[in-house]
C-alpha cells in the first residue's frame, strides 16, 4: 500500500514531473521537521498551507494551482489511503 | 571561490585578451585595401567588435552559470546528472566563442611577423573551429540522450528521418563548394580537397549531426515528460538550447563558406555577422530564463 508520502508526491509528479519527489520531501523536512516517511495524515493541512504558499512563488497560474490544491484537499479529506495511489515512475 | 566568481574572472580574462590582441598589432595593409579605409578607420572598426563580443560573451556564460547552479540543484536526482552534461556542452560553446577569436587573433600576429606561418595558422583556425562545437555537441548529445531515456521515449520516426535529411544536404553542399571550387578552396583552408573533406568535412558533418539529433531529443523530453509547471520550465530552456544548437551550426556553416563571405560588401557581412551572434545571444539568454524558472522550483 502507498505511504501518505507517495500519495503526495504522486499528486505532485502531475504538475512538477521530475521535480516532484524533491519539492515534497523539501517541505515536509524544512516545515514539517519530519522525515517524509512519519508524514502523517494530520499534517497534510499544513503541508497544503505550505505547497499553496511555494506553489505561488513558482507559478503565476492560478489556475493551475488551484487544480493542484484540489487535488491535495481530496487527498486530505479522503479516509482511506491508497486511493490516489496511481503508479508513477521516478 | 565561487563558481560565479570563478565564470566572471574567467570571463574578464578573456575580454581583457580579446582587447590587447584587436587593438596592438599593426592594422594588416591587405585588409585596409579591400575594405578601402585608413588605419585609423580600421582600429575604430575593431574597437566596435569589442563591446558586441563582450556582450554576446557574458549572455553565453550568463547561460552556463544559471544552468549550472541548476544542475547542482538536482545533482542527486536521476535528471541532475543528464542537466550537467547540458551544461558542461554549453561551458564547451560558451568557452570556444573567445578562445577561438583570442586563439585566432594570436595565430594571425604570428603570421603577420612570420610569413611562413600564414599557411599553418589558417590551418589550426579552421581546425580550432570545429573542435570546440564538436566536444560541445557531443556532451549536449550525451545528456539529451540520458533525458530521453529518462522518459522512455524516443524521436519520431519522421523526425529522425528529417534530421537526417537535413545533414545529408549540408553535407553534399559542402562537398560541393569542395569539389567544384577547387582553387578557392586551397586559398581559404590552405589544404588539399581531399585533406579538407577528411579532417574539416567529416567532424563538421559529424558535429551537426550530434546538434540537430540532441535538437530533436530535447524536444521530444520536452513533449513528453510529466509536470504541467516543471515543463513550462523546460519549454523555456529547450527553446534557447535548440536555438543556441541551430544557430550554432548556422554560423559553423557560414564560417566554412569564408569565399563567400569575403565576396559581401563591409556592411552586410557585419550585419550578417552580428545578427547571427546577437541571435545567439538572445539563446543564450533564454537558456538562463529558463534554467531560473526550473531553479524556482527547486528553491521554493
Amino acid at each position: 500500500m502507498a505511504s501518505l508520502y507517495d500519495e503526495v508526491v504522486t499528486i505532485t509528479y502531475d504538475y512538477l514531473g521530475p521535480a516532484a519527489d524533491r519539492f515534497v520531501v523539501r517541505q515536509i523536512r524544512n516545515h514539517l521537521q519530519k522525515d517524509p516517511s512519519e508524514l502523517q495524515r494530520k499534517d497534510l493541512r499544513q503541508l497544503i498551507d505550505w505547497i499553496q504558499l511555494a506553489m505561488r512563488l513558482i507559478s503565476s497560474d492560478s489556475d493551475t494551482i488551484d487544480s493542484y490544491m484540489a487535488d491535495l484537499e481530496a487527498l486530505a479529506q479522503s479516509k482511506e489511503p491508497g486511493i490516489h495511489g496511481k503508479k508513477i515512475i521516478r | 571561490m565561487s563558481v560565479k566568481s570563478k565564470i566572471f574572472y574567467w570571463y574578464a580574462a578573456f575580454v581583457i585578451a580579446f582587447t590587447l590582441v584587436l587593438l596592438l598589432p599593426a592594422p594588416d595593409s591587405a585588409t585596409l585595401v579591400r575594405y578601402h579605409i585608413s588605419a585609423l578607420g580600421l582600429r575604430l572598426l575593431d574597437a566596435t567588435f569589442i563591446i558586441p563580443e563582450a556582450l554576446i560573451w557574458f549572455a553565453a556564460f550568463y547561460g552556463y552559470a544559471k544552468l549550472h547552479s541548476y544542475s547542482q540543484l538536482i545533482q542527486t536526482g536521476k535528471d541532475g546528472k543528464q542537466i550537467a552534461r547540458l551544461a558542461t556542452g554549453l561551458l564547451l560553446l560558451a568557452v570556444g566563442l573567445p578562445v577561438g577569436a583570442i586563439l585566432g587573433g594570436i595565430l594571425s600576429i604570428i603570421a603577420a611577423h612570420e610569413p611562413s606561418f600564414k599557411n599553418p595558422s589558417v590551418i589550426i583556425s579552421n581546425y580550432l573551429g570545429v573542435l570546440f562545437p564538436l566536444l560541445a555537441f557531443l556532451w549536449i548529445g550525451r545528456g539529451a540522450r540520458g533525458l530521453s531515456n529518462l522518459i522512455k521515449g524516443r524521436p519520431q520516426f519522421w523526425k529522425t528521418n528529417v534530421t537526417t535529411v537535413a545533414v545529408i544536404t549540408l553535407g553534399v553542399i559542402f562537398c560541393c563548394l569542395i569539389v567544384l571550387d577547387h582553387a578557392e578552396l586551397r586559398k581559404a583552408y590552405h589544404m588539399s580537397p581531399e585533406l579538407v573533406m577528411l579532417t574539416l568535412g567529416i567532424p563538421y558533418m559529424y558535429t551537426w549531426f550530434l546538434g540537430f539529433f540532441a535538437s530533436v531529443e530535447l524536444q521530444t523530453y520536452s513533449q513528453r515528460v510529466t509536470g504541467v509547471v516543471y515543463r513550462r520550465g523546460w519549454n523555456t530552456l529547450i527553446l534557447g538550447f535548440v536555438s543556441i544548437i541551430l544557430l550554432s551550426i548556422l554560423i559553423q556553416y557560414l564560417s566554412t563558406l569564408t569565399t563567400w563571405l569575403t565576396s559581401l560588401s563591409l556592411g552586410w557581412a557585419l550585419l550578417l555577422l552580428y545578427a547571427l551572434l546577437f541571435l545567439l545571444a538572445g539563446a543564450y539568454i533564454v537558456v538562463a530564463l529558463g534554467a531560473t524558472r526550473l531553479t524556482k522550483i527547486e528553491e521554493a
